[in-house]
């Protein structure tokens, strides 16, 4: 059998290259019912702020071809509920669990990860989300901005021993730039990429189908766009790059793996099939054994 | 909730544009409760991506039913499904009808609202239960039950083609009116200006309501938050920084209290 282990520095490892995205598994055991946590490579809850947020009105989401737009606005219980309520059972699970961070100023990001710290729940670290494109303030005005971005990975650095995820967005001139800006300000890894900015109306009324008008477009319809973003941070950065964009299949996790990526994210997909990231997990030996690939390590990167 | 492939055994037109599908699905079966809902993931490829929400219609043994019209793409597909064909369907979910206490059950439905209507009409009366049951629809030959007040089920058609003329809230007061003061609870779901009908209705008339919503939904499991219904907030609980006023069809409904509910126009 493949050994399916990777390796992402900081003394940590996953058992397998394939996690669940923030904001497309909930917070905690929703779908425990559906599958063995355990089996998956990670976990990343939905995106956590200070305060409880009411998120966006409705509607907050489209179906769109081969793809779908949602802007949520961060709704959430808020890290204190969430510490209480959530995090014992994510901290008992047998995979590596990170908590997802938002926030509307670096202060907010840093307190939310201490309240985590001082639960003194043991969970395999963080991903800071600075790529939200449809919250008002916060997330991308991060994103957007090497300068920033290396700012609030700087401030967070210190407040935890834990793995440091910097999310990613693709609405920006150049990723590789931000990516970098990650890595000097101390991140362990990089996560690109999240939702590409979409918009879909009712032609007869003009009437948005979302809401907020501009929001977040992922799934399937976004995968080409996810791999040459993938690629390019993955040329940018010597940490860790995990890529996620669209994934539906073990042969899009390889196309992730062979533009560069350590491991992948499943996102829009848990919602067609909870189980699906279970599913490519498993058959991924099978599928290198397919290929002839001897393992994760020989194909990464190996585009061309 | 458990994912569960389900045989069709049939699918077949019930009324004008409404088809009813039934599926052989065991686990759900053993499951399900009126009000619940089920999600189907219509097609293998990507598109349509997200799988499609139905109220559980009835369960007879381990077959259920779905009754639905053709909107879209997805419900398009579900039309040309044939017996044999397997479906993988994500199901039992959400929170059904609760308990009226002691009131007699006043169930109010039209359009697809009728189908976790009609499950409840069929659980209450295997029971024995005494109830009601209004069903609305614009003409006589979108109905498929007969007109049969003494036996407790009401028409109404805008057309006054069949049953009582008017909207269900014509046929709710025709049923009101044939009570002897009996307290009565209102159990709603239908398009979205029938259930501001029903709720103006059982506010302006002091009367317990649940109304069924259907919301866009992308998972139908509490992970995506994308089913958001707008609530009233408690105004102590606001204070303490409790008390959403967003919640999620999926989870927290779909049937809702009709004095929590913020219903926007269409």
């Amino acid at each position: 059998m493949t050994d399916l282990a990777v390796p992402l520095g900081r003394g940590l490892a996953l058992k397998n290259p394939v996690m669940v995205a923030s904001g497309t598994f909930g917070y905690g055991d929703e779908v425990a019912d559906l599958l063995d946590y355990n089996e998956l490579g990670g976990l990343v809850t939905k995106s956590i702020s200070l305060e409880p947020r009411d998120g966006h009105p409705p509607p907050r989401i489209c179906e769109t071809p081969a793809g779908m737009l949602n802007a949520i606005g961060w709704a959430n219980m808020g890290v204190e509920a969430f510490c209480r309520d959530n995090l014992p059972f994510l901290a008992g699970l047998g995979t590596a669990v990170f908590v997802s961070v938002a926030g509307s100023s670096q202060a907010e990001y840093a307190h939310v990860i201490e309240a985590v710290e001082r639960s003194a729940l043991e969970i395999a670290g963080y991903e800071i989300n600075i790529s939200c494109p449809h919250v008002d303030k916060g997330g991308l005005e991060f994103g957007v901005s090497p300068e920033e971005t290396e700012k609030l990975t700087r401030r967070l650095r210190p407040a935890t021993e834990r793995y440091i995820i910097v999310k990613l967005s693709p609405n920006v001139t150049d990723i590789g730039e931000i990516a970098q800006a990650a890595e000097r300000g101390g991140a362990d890894a990089v996560s690109a990429i999240n939702t590409v900015i979409g918009m879909e109306l009712d032609p007869a009324t003009g009437i948005f189908k979302v809401q907020t008008g501009l929001c977040g477009l992922s799934g399937p319809a976004i995968r080409p766009i996810a791999l040459a973003n993938v690629y390019k941070v993955a040329q940018a950065v010597s940490i860790p790059v995990i890529g996620m964009g669209g994934i539906m299949s073990v042969e899009d996790v390889v196309r992730f793996i062979r533009v560069g990526a350590q491991a992948v994210q499943i996102g829009t997909a848990n919602y067609r099939d909870p189980r699906i990231g279970l599913r490519i997990a498993r058959e991924l030996p099978g599928y290198l054994a397919k290929i002839g690939a001897p393992g994760l390590e020989e194909i990464r990167g190996s585009a061309h | 909730m458990l994912l569960e492939e389900c045989e069709v055994l049939s699918n077949k037109t019930l009324a004008s544009g409404l088809y009813e599908m039934k599926l052989k699905g065991p686990g759900i079966c053993a499951q399900g409760r009126p009000g619940q809902f089920v999600n189907i993931l219509v097609n293998p490829s990507d598109t349509p991506l997200l799988r499609r929400p139905m109220s559980i219609a009835h369960i007879n043994g381990t077959t259920f039913g779905l009754i639905y019209k053709v909107f879209g793409p997805g419900t398009r597909e579900m039309s040309s499904w044939q017996p044999g064909h397997m479906a993988d369907i994500l199901g039992p979910l959400g929170n059904g009808w609760w308990p009226t206490d002691d009131r007699l059950p006043l169930l109010v439905g039209g359009g697809v609202g009728i189908a976790p209507i009609y499950f409840l009409h069929q659980r209450l009366s295997q029971a024995g239960a005494p109830h009601q049951l209004i069903m609305g629809a614009r003409s006589g030959a979108d109905h498929f039950l007969e007109h049969d007040p003494p036996a407790g089920v009401t028409l109404t058609t805008n057309d006054g083609s069949a049953g009582v003329a008017g909207t269900v809230i014509d046929g709710l007061k025709a049923a009101i009116s044939r009570q002897d003061n009996q307290a009565v609870t209102v159990l709603g779901c239908g398009p979205p200006g029938m259930l501001r009908a029903l709720q103006a209705f059982a506010l302006s008339n002091e009367l317990p309501c649940q109304l069924a919503v259907e919301e866009m939904m992308g998972c139908g499991v509490g992970i995506c938050m994308g089913c958001s219904v707008e609530c009233r907030v408690d105004a102590s609980l606001a204070a303490a920084g409790e008390g959403h006023r967003y919640r999620l069809a999926c989870m927290d409904g779909p049937v809702f209290s009709a004095s929590e509910l913020v219903l926007a126009r269409d």
